[in-house]
């Protein structure tokens, strides 16, 4: 036996399972869960891109390129054309040249102009969170533009979209789920603690939700937004409504649960002490479960995130100038735009890692939400 | 030996094979049964008991493997031995050998029949495959096993389900299905432990009736040695995954010989216990787990005859104390030195 | 049994009229009404209608009646097939969507077939060679197909489609078919062409189904039942397929209901990406144009499918599973 499995109190050897708290056991289950943790690091990721976008991105996301549309995401090189290194890595510069045969305009490196790739440069100036001005970004050039992910018909830098649009998407989710969790709560709750009328009426209310086809409905919600409102209570209307409908997984958990401890002898107990319904459900009673709630908001996520991107996309959800995955993608609806300029699916590939990286987690979580159960 | 076996174990070797290790369940059991007989085999859980019975069936579980010994059996009406052990587990002639020459009463009646087909189908079922009858046949056979397992309305019984079904009532259906084709053995992994106390002594009754009656042997496997002395012809006390003591089950009750078996014994209650107030004496400590098999003799750290620098060294060997009685315990080898 | 049935038809009838008070609702929301829409589109071009004008153009459609009332003319009128009108087509709503609603049938039940026959079969090797590499090759792919969004499987299978062989694999139809009668050479034409979308609408169900069947079947195979049965002399084969893999379709079977509504959810957006003549890019252009009385149509259709799905699969339950037979009714 090691010794990081045991732990020495008053001399005594004790095994550190024995005294772990809940959420101890559920850390070290969760740990041991590669792609989970490989997960919980990519979120991390996508994390510090919704705070700091500004920062990351080195242009605001409606800088145009006038020189560089719609053309190919800048390759960035160590090695120059003769074979040579650069410790510094550069991009070339391009010039347009116009296809013989197609008569589309193409970009060719111009290899004769190395433009070096400078870190932590100034650039255009913003205001981090409305607060603070600064202008430093984490990457940039000096001459002309770079545009990693290439530009749009309209030479916007892709590379600053997507990291402006993870923030949008990422925090739709979030403020989803919340939203979600405490209708959940709130409608789970009355449900599974006063049971009876309230109780039958909510089930049947979840259950009618439940067999509805939700993207349709969300789609007739959406569409039924004036089109003349500001791009923010669009936001946040979009945001209640895929919420809305949401909700019925959480509250489902929650009115289980709540059933189950219902008859246990610590609420019983609690309640004989004088303690307020809303106090027994959510100081007593919630914290047993908690684990199983972090579990379904944390798989509910991807679907929120799924709706919007999808509302999105068909023109239904937001709108520039308000950029998400989905408004981003609504440029690649056709064939043409898509065979023009194809890395414009490099967003639909943010999308994929977010969900994917939910989809493990979740699934870490749900095994580690049950530690003792092995 | 001129004696005709039924089945000769010799040296059957099963362990459980982790990534990484593998565990030994069942180690060097021999056993032999004679056409007709009664053996009980005897443990507490997990002594590995029910995977030896398993393994004559070669139905274990995927993690468990044979890792040696042979399950010679001569059930077969052209008087041909086979040996178990060597058969391919999904080949088809241990299929044949499956519920046709050897079939099986387990544990837990409910959960033993399919939810999803009616008793009958899965009764008929081993019939159709193991004799080749035609379905409505099939069925008049199923009807009559029925009745003789002691299932009244046999005819509709068929058409039901084991949900239907009270837990006796299933296990009579189960004890029916594994007769259906005369087997020449049957294995019986503690078909009473899971049914009330009043239930327990008709099945059993019923067993020893259909045992009487189609001449079956009986492997009887279970923690109870009060149930297996009203059964069986022979003990073999098993403990984790050895054989300490086999004998006749008369040798067994009046002279016990191993420490283990003494113990077990004492552990039942009996009406003359109760009425001089002696207490019943349990075991002392707790079966080891698994992975801690103490060196030597595996008994020897809950033995109150532990004797130091001999019990701790090797595992004892079966010896013959009087006929077809064998010990596994250095107590008697001392014995023999001494003389 | 039959009173089982009896009740699962009265649940679905209440579920079809509260959804038809749904359908109602969202037609009223946007705001003004249809005439609103159609005065401020006709003044953009120019045309100025007076007040009037409007005010009879209300009363002529109704408009001025209580909500209620107009509630019960619409579904009275859905109840003799009449869906209302489309002003954006000038005609009446079950014209404009006759032919693409047995599109959309026929692309959401190969989907439903096609979803199911992989997920099973797919879900019987995994479990039986677990840990084999094609289990692990089924793992990685399931894990995508839930991730990946319909329409972006879409949108990469048309760029691929355009870079290597230079077509669309968007349409259901050859362009010589697109605008003739249905024939036996029209029907294949449209064969040929319904594995894209039917491979784009039923792969993150087939992920889903594959797991769940997976996971199912680990947990049966190692059931007593199959141990016993096996035990009986049952071969290898026909014991797989009588008990542990009739057990593991079962939840399978109880979601098909639920599994329609993904399929229908997502078959709008796949539709248009797709540009398949079904309802989807119809109903996506009726929701911009607010042609709220198309759009309204077809909610009632895509819900009322789903109700009929969860009532198949109800039946089929009570089919393939004896204990839901005798559940309550005994």
């Amino acid at each position: 036996m090691t010794d990081d499995r045991h732990i020495n109190i008053n001399g005594k050897k004790i095994r550190r399972v024995d005294i772990a708290t809940h959420w101890q056991l559920m850390w070290w289950q969760f740990r041991k869960n590669k792609m989970a943790m490989i997960s919980a690091g990519i979120l991390g990721i996508f994390l510090i891109i919704s705070l700091f976008a500004e920062f990351i991105a080195p242009y605001s996301p409606g800088t145009r390129n006038p020189g560089y549309l719609a053309a190919p995401p800048m390759r960035v090189h160590f090695f120059d054309d003769r074979g040579k290194f650069h410790l510094r890595p550069f991009i070339y510069g391009s010039v347009q040249k116009r296809d013989p045969v197609t008569l589309r305009l193409n970009y060719v490196d111009d290899t004769s102009k190395r433009i070096p790739v400078r870190v932590l440069t100034r650039g255009e100036s913003y205001k981090l969170w409305g607060l603070f001005k600064s202008d430093v970004h984490l990457f940039g050039v000096d001459e002309g533009m770079i545009n990693l992910f290439g530009t749009d018909k309209l030479g916007r830098d892709l590379f600053t979209r997507i990291m402006y649009a993870t923030r949008i998407s990422i925090s739709v989710g979030a403020i989803g789920v919340i939203f979600a969790f405490i209708i959940g709560i709130i409608m789970g709750g009355i449900a599974g603690y006063f049971g009876g009328i309230a109780d039958e009426l909510i089930m049947r209310l979840m259950e009618f939700i439940r067999s509805i086809p939700t993207l349709p409905l969300w789609m007739a919600l959406a569409a039924a937004l004036p089109r003349d409102w500001p791009p923010l209570r669009v936001y946040l209307v979009i945001i209640v409504i895929l919420s809305g409908i949401g909700w019925t997984t959480l509250g489902r958990r929650v009115r289980s649960k709540l059933f189950s401890l219902r008859e246990e002898d610590f609420v019983l107990s609690a309640r004989l002490a004088g303690c307020s319904n809303a106090r027994i459900i959510l100081r007593h009673m919630l914290p047993s479960f908690m684990s199983y709630i972090i579990v379904d908001l944390t798989v509910s996520f991807p679907y929120i995130i799924l709706a919007e991107t999808s509302l999105s996309f068909l023109g239904l959800g937001l709108r520039e100038p308000v950029v998400s995955w989905g408004v981003l993608l609504y440029a690649a609806q056709n064939v043409p735009a898509l065979a023009q300029m194809p890395w414009l699916l490099i967003t639909g590939l943010f999308v994929v890692i977010a969900i994917l990286a939910f989809n493990f987690m979740g699934d870490g979580l749900r095994d580690a939400a049950d530690p003792l159960a092995k | 030996m001129g004696k005709k076996y039924l089945l000769n174990v010799k040296n059957l070797n099963i362990s459980w094979r982790l990534d990484k290790a593998s565990v030994p369940i069942v180690c060097g059991v021999d056993f032999s049964l004679e056409p007709g007989k009664v053996l009980g085999l005897v443990g507490e859980s997990g002594c590995g008991k029910s995977v030896t019975a398993l393994s004559l069936m070669r139905i274990l579980p995927k993690e468990l493997k044979i890792e040696d010994g042979e399950i010679l059996f001569n059930g077969h009406n052209g008087g041909k031995t086979v040996d178990i052990a060597k058969l391919k587990p999904k080949g088809e002639d241990i299929q044949k050998i499956r519920g046709g020459r050897i079939s099986m009463i387990f544990q837990e009646p409910m959960s033993s029949f399919s939810p999803l087909h009616t008793i009958g189908n899965q009764i008929i079922e081993v019939i159709e495959i193991h004799k080749k009858t035609a379905r409505g046949e099939a069925e008049e056979i199923t009807i009559n096993l029925l009745k003789k397992a002691g299932i009244a309305d046999a005819r509709d019984a068929v058409k039901r389900y084991p949900f239907e079904f009270s837990g006796g009532m299933l296990q009579r259906a189960m004890i029916a299905k594994a007769l259906s084709c005369n087997p020449s053995l049957l294995i019986a992994d503690e078909p009473t432990t899971a049914l009330d106390v009043t239930i327990q002594a008709q099945i059993l009754n019923l067993m020893r009736d259909l045992q009487r009656e189609f001449g079956t042997s009986i492997i009887f496997i279970s923690h109870d040695l009060g149930v297996v002395g009203q059964m069986a012809d022979e003990v073999a006390i098993m403990y984790m995954g050895k054989i300490v003591e086999r004998g006749p089950t008369k040798n067994i009750f009046k002279t016990p010989k191993h420490p283990y078996t003494i113990k077990l014994l004492d552990a039942i209650p009996r009406l003359g216990n109760l009425e001089d107030r002696r207490r019943l004496e349990p075991i002392r400590g707790t079966v080891p787990g698994l992975f801690n098999r103490p060196p030597g003799c595996i008994f020897h750290d809950r033995c109150d005859s532990y004797m130091s620098g001999i019990c701790d060294s090797a595992f004892p060997d079966l010896r013959e104390m009087s006929e077809n009685h064998f010990v596994a315990c250095y107590l008697y080898e001392k014995g023999e030195m001494d003389q | 049994m039959f009173s089982l049935i009896v009740r699962r038809i009265i649940s679905a009838l209440t579920t079809l009229f509260l959804i038809s008070i749904v359908a109602f609702i969202l037609i009223q929301l946007p705001p003004g009404d249809f005439v609103d829409a159609y005065a401020s589109k006709k003044s953009q071009g120019g045309v100025i209608i007076t007040k009037e004008q409007l005010d009879a153009m209300r009363i002529q459609m109704g408009l001025d009646k209580p909500l209620y009332q107009q509630y019960l003319k619409w579904i009275g009128g859905v109840l003799r097939g009449n869906l209302g009108y489309s002003w954006e087509y000038h005609r009446p709503v079950s014209e404009v969507i006759g032919e693409r609603i047995s599109i959309t049938l026929i692309l959401a039940f190969s989907t439903l077939l096609f979803t199911y026959v992989l997920a099973i079969s797919i879900g019987i090797y995994s479990a039986v060679r677990q840990y084999s590499i094609g289990d692990h090759i089924a793992t990685v792919l399931g894990y995508i197909g839930l991730a990946m969004p319909g329409f972006l499987f879409a949108l990469i299978l048309l760029y691929l489609g355009q870079k290597w062989f230079g077509m669309s694999v968007g349409g259901l139809f050859s362009p010589e078919f697109v605008d003739v009668p249905w024939s036996w050479a029209k029907f294949m034409d449209m064969i040929k062409h319904l594995w894209v979308p039917v491979l784009v609408l039923g792969m993150a169900g087939t992920a889903f189904q594959l797991r769940t069947m997976r996971a199912t079947l680990l947990d049966e195979l190692n059931k007593m039942y199959v141990t016993a049965a096996r035990a009986g002399g049952v071969p290898e084969f026909r014991l797989l397929m009588k008990y542990p893999v009739r057990m593991a379709i079962n939840p399978i079977v109880a979601t098909l209901g639920w599994e329609l509504s993904k399929i229908v959810s997502g078959a709008p957006i796949v539709g248009l990406v797709l540009s398949l003549p079904s309802t989807g890019p119809l109903f996506i252009q009726a929701l911009l144009d607010q042609d709220m009385y198309l759009a309204g149509a077809m909610i009632l259709f895509y819900c009322t499918m789903v109700v009929i799905g969860t009532f198949i699969s109800d039946i089929l339950l009570m089919i393939i599973d004896p204990r839901m037979r005798f559940k309550r009714s005994s």
